[in-house]
């Protein structure tokens, strides 16, 4: 099969390509999903994250968060992000990180607003920004500009038989077309590890990939 | 002829069921991926899709192999042609 | 206090039930199966969870849980905009802004509870396809959903976001 060179994707600020054009509306806490959800719920093609953390996190936990964060508004499928926590100034912090990316982005905090009036603030500028993105239209891009990740789940023997390598098929063959490939699950790696240390590219990314995956298995054995 | 049960490499003691089931008795096809090659095998258990058949008599303690590497340990012993699994296998992990 | 739950053994959960039903016996057996993934590539660097990759195009390996959702969250926070995602028994799995493709071998898993597929590869099983042909095919999908077709799980509602948790807040 000859594989297509490109695909139709939504181009973004910072020269990256989306599959999908999503304005999406970012609590920055567990008790930001209300008004998250809410704004959702006023402006039509929004969609809300709602999640479980966000407060008095720290350390690399708390690291972990902000950039899982900033990370999804600046994923190339959204094109602009309402971040709404309740403090002003993690609330920002999110904000600029996504905003390095040139996208539309704008944040709200609840505190001495209460939720009504922020849903009301933050719903007037989702509404501006989902009519802006409606008029967006997909372009040709080039096949580089995928960015696939993978994981499996619910596996069962006809994984390792036949849907993973199927996988590992496409990836033997759009690798050399200049894609982006992501596999993770460090712990679904035991017994396999010293193996997939073996296809590091370099000897530092096999020396990085032992110790991530020792890392884990000594967390996981830390009590005895 | 139609494949029952797929071997992933020569050097493997099992083979993985690929039709819905097979019953004990039941004569089957075995095609071994790394070589393209075939063998046959009797069964002696009925083994549904996706469980594993011992291509080999294997005794306590000896290894499994799949992909060709270790994947456990046997802790009961297994004839050829029996069903493997969590009764007679174990992870040399924990 | 963070590390109370450690444990050297994970046969509750490594294997699951559901990897056990499908006929997976140990851990080592389904590392391996899923190490078939990353075909015959070579991983450039190893990413911390949710790390944009900074070395070019190419493979990366990502510190990630293995639980579905905290894995596709990640990835989609590290930047990826397609995740391809194989099941066995059937995971039913999507995420919010990262379209989720799923695909099967199982023949079972495809009649009943077919509306979560998006690639059928069972055929390989009966070698009626063969590895080749299942890969194109896959790329082929991968394509139309990047194009926009909506993926099983999208038409489903699945949005499914979960944060990654690394111990007990203050």
């Amino acid at each position: 099969m000859e594989i297509p060179k490109s695909f139709l994707g939504y181009k973004r600020e910072n020269g990256r390509a989306g599959t999908r054009n999503h304005v999406i509306i970012l609590p920055v806490d567990d008790i930001s999903n209300a008004c998250a959800e809410a704004v959702a719920n006023n402006i039509k093609g929004t969609i809300a994250l709602p999640h479980s953390y966000g407060r008095l996190q720290f350390g690399a936990d708390l690291e972990l968060h902000f950039r899982t964060m900033i990370g999804t508004g600046s994923n190339p499928n959204v094109a602009a992000v309402i971040v709404i926590g309740i403090e002003p100034k993690w609330t920002k912090k999110i904000v600029d990180g996504i905003a390095k990316t040139g996208k539309p982005v704008e944040g709200f905090h609840i505190e001495r607003t209460g939720d009504i009036g922020t849903v009301m603030k933050a719903s007037k500028k989702a509404q501006e920004f989902v009519m802006w993105a409606s008029e967006k239209q997909r372009e040709e891009c080039p096949i580089s500009d995928l960015w696939i990740s993978v994981k499996c789940g619910e596996s069962d023997t006809t994984s390792g038989l036949a849907s993973n390598p199927t996988v590992g098929n496409l990836m033997d063959k759009l690798e050399p077309l200049g894609v982006h490939l992501c596999f993770g699950e460090t712990s679904e790696l035991t017994g396999a590890e010293k193996v997939c240390a073996t296809r590091g590219a370099t000897k530092e990314a096999s020396d990085k990939f032992m110790k991530t995956w020792s890392s884990y298995n000594d967390f996981k054995r830390s009590d005895r | 002829m139609a494949t029952d049960i797929i071997i992933h490499d020569q050097k493997d003691n099992v083979g993985v069921v690929v039709i819905e089931k097979i019953t004990p008795k039941q004569d089957c096809n075995c095609w071994i991926m790394e070589n393209d090659s075939s063998t046959n095998i009797q069964s002696m258990d009925e083994i549904p899709l996706g469980h594993k058949i011992a291509m080999v008599d294997l005794k306590e303690g000896d290894t499994i192999l799949k992909y060709g590497h270790d994947i456990g340990k046997v802790v009961k012993s297994i004839k050829k042609g029996e069903h493997v699994h969590v009764h007679n296998v174990k992870t040399k992990k924990w | 206090m963070i590390l109370k739950e450690a444990t050297d053994d994970l046969s509750e959960s490594q294997p699951t039930a559901g990897n056990i039903a499908g006929g997976l016996t140990t851990i080592e057996e389904k590392a391996f199966g899923n190490f078939q993934k990353i075909g015959s590539c070579k991983f450039v660097d190893v990413l911390e969870p949710a790390e944009e990759p900074k070395k070019g195009k190419g493979l990366y390996f990502m510190d990630t849980s293995s639980a579905a959702a905290e894995c596709v969250t990640l990835q989609a926070a590290a930047g990826f905009n397609i995740h391809l995602f194989p099941t066995g028994q059937g995971n039913i799995v999507g995420n919010p802004i990262e379209p989720v493709v799923k695909l099967t071998a199982n023949p079972l898993t495809v009649k009943g509870m077919g509306e979560h597929i998006d690639c059928d590869v069972s055929k390989i099983l009966s070698r009626e396809m063969n590895l080749s042909e299942a890969g194109d095919r896959l790329i082929e999908t991968t394509l139309r959903v990047a194009n926009g077709r909506l993926t099983c799980a999208e038409a489903l509602g699945h949005k499914e976001f979960v944060m990654t948790k690394l111990y007990r807040s203050a």
